[in-house]
């Protein structure tokens, strides 16, 4: 397969920029205008370049689904407690995850280019992320001996911007023995010609205040997993377009005063994306192929810091700390 | 009912919102690939200098083989000189001639005893490669005419670049001639990464590639190729 994808005017089945368009779209904010412009993007590179263009995303993904899961550690032993709303998060990137730049070694640069057939030599793959400068193209440069024996156009960024952000509904109920169970939910829809989309994730905490009624703060601990996926329509022996799940266990401590509660944490989380598609090049039937990568998200821990204020409704805001920063604010409605 | 308790709570979370909004300003750790260029080998690096030797071939001798009735000048002494459609080399040199020497004025090309040769802006001159691809180079030189000889000693450098990559090279009493486009003697030091290789030249269409002082590679001046030197 030409892994750099570099022919223009060839029709290709870009059902993974309209995947990540789906994922981009799961916001209440959608900063680029058209969820069409990222697809014609993608349609122009392939896997070895929209891996590190996208990563970014997957990342940044994975920390919003991990963040806001808890707006307090006090859960009541005895009575209901239940809450439904939203929770808007978002990630602040680094600078230099708007750029980025790969180097791989090629063994026969004629895979690429028929006219360097049997040389070997490196090709960088550099240019604006997805989320860097939109009117600036990234390059593919070939180098044999030191020189540059080929030169290619990658894509420009699809949104400029350092804050990646994502919003999700949820729904709790708890208040027995210290138990409160939590659920975020899309219900099943189907996105144009992508195929059922499904966002789920479910979570369950204990606390053990009623066992500590001494303890100068409010305790608790609990899970939470999250799912999206894209149904893969092609009927080509592939379920899922996109498949990606987000995993946390965390450790709160909270302690509240009439309308207001200060909190915070330690989590422990993981979040990966696998991305899987039947790639169809119409101009060179030899380059079809099935085309799959996952990356796993970087964040592996993370320390929150937040605030609830509790008047009619339930308003936090939060800060959450690893390789990634994050900060949500969550609006919830309940007792 | 407001206690001096609930304003102490109502100040610290006012403190702590601030200071989450403060924190706010921390970015996140860069998690996207931004891989280094390749290091270069030594055989790369030869390649490189062997294409600037060739392109110095046919760059340096304009300083002698320049004809300044066929072209025109806006300021005295200053000629830009654009490289004929077809040739190796691409693009414009700008030539200065001065008579007094360094520090003398400018003068016709007939009488100058002194000249500079450079290129304006980063592209400098390019030359497309038969085998594809190319590379660039920019020239700051200065040269010491000698008329009746109609030869010139450079000194001074430039850049070659290719794609990412930029390998500087300078001079040292470079002989460029009017009977012949192979420099006649000098040197061009070419650093190319961690490599430091330099070209030796004695005015036939080869050069030598010395690496710590010792002969390694064989160029070939008139289309760049490079041959490392086998003992034995």
């Amino acid at each position: 397969m030409s892994l750099f994808d570099r022919a223009p005017g060839s029709r290709r089945r870009a059902v993974v920029a309209g995947a990540l368009t789906l994922c981009l779209c799961c916001t209440t904010w959608t900063g680029p205008a058209a969820a069409d412009s990222l697809q014609q993007l993608l349609e122009q590179v392939g896997t070895e370049y929209a891996e590190p263009y996208s990563e970014v995303f997957i990342h940044a993904f994975g920390a919003n689904q991990n963040s806001n899961l808890y707006s307090t550690a006090h859960i009541p032993w005895q009575g209901l407690t239940f809450g439904v709303g939203i929770k808007f998060m978002g990630t602040y990137l680094n600078e230099e995850d708007q750029t980025f730049r790969k180097v791989v070694r090629i063994d026969d640069l004629g895979a690429i280019d028929p006219a360097l057939n049997g040389q070997s030599g490196t090709a960088v793959l550099s240019g604006p992320t997805i989320f860097g400068d939109t009117d600036t193209d990234g390059t593919i440069d070939l180098y044999a001996n030191g020189i540059l024996v080929g030169s290619f156009d990658g894509i420009p960024g699809f949104w400029n911007t350092r804050w990646v952000p994502l919003a999700t509904p949820e729904f709790s109920v708890g208040g027995i023995v210290g138990l409160k169970a939590t659920i975020r939910y899309f219900p099943p829809y189907e996105y144009g010609d992508l195929g059922k989309t499904k966002y789920m994730g479910y979570g369950l905490q204990w606390s053990p205040n009623g066992l500590l009624n001494e303890f100068p703060v409010d305790l608790m601990i609990g899970f939470f997993n999250q799912s999206l996926d894209v149904e893969n329509t092609q009927g080509l022996g592939q379920d899922k377009l996109i498949d990606s799940s987000a995993n946390s266990v965390f450790l709160a401590a909270s302690k509240s005063w009439p309308a207001l509660t200060l909190y915070g944490g330690f989590a422990i989380e993981s979040s990966d994306m696998k991305v899987s598609y039947f790639y169809e090049d119409v101009d060179f039937p030899d380059l079809t192929q099935n085309v799959s990568f996952q990356v796993d998200g970087r964040q592996e821990k993370r320390f929150t810091l937040g605030v609830t204020l509790d008047i009619l409704l339930k308003l936090n805001l939060e800060a959450g700390f690893g390789d990634l920063s994050t900060y949500s604010a969550g609006l919830m409605f309940g007792f | 009912m407001i206690t001096k308790r609930n304003r102490a709570t109502g100040a610290v979370a006012l403190l702590l919102m601030l200071t989450v909004l403060v924190v706010g300003g921390c970015e996140s750790d860069s998690v996207v690939p931004n891989d280094s260029l390749p290091a270069l080998t030594e055989g790369e690096a030869a390649q490189q200098a062997a294409l600037a030797a060739m392109a110095v071939s046919r760059v340096g001798p304009q300083i002698v083989l320049f004809d300044g009735t066929k072209l025109s000048s806006k300021v005295l002494g200053v000629y830009p000189y654009t490289f004929p459609p077809g040739s190796d080399v691409q693009g414009t040199v700008t030539l200065e001639f001065f008579d007094g020497g360094p520090g003398g004025i400018h003068s016709t090309w007939e009488e100058a005893d002194y000249a500079l040769l450079y290129t304006s802006g980063e592209e400098g001159v390019t030359v497309d490669l038969e085998s594809g691809g190319g590379f660039g180079l920019t020239f700051d030189v200065t040269a010491l005419l000698d008329r009746p000889a109609d030869t010139a000693t450079i000194s001074g450098g430039g850049v070659f670049t290719t794609g990412e990559i930029d390998s500087p090279f300078g001079f040292t009493d470079l002989v460029v001639t009017a009977v012949s486009s192979y420099p006649s003697g000098g040197s061009m030091t070419f650093t190319a990464g961690v490599h430091e290789l330099l070209v030796g030249f004695d005015g036939d269409s080869t050069a030598v590639i010395m690496v710590d002082d010792v002969d390694t590679y064989i160029i070939d001046l008139d289309d760049g190729s490079v041959t490392e030197i086998t003992s034995g």
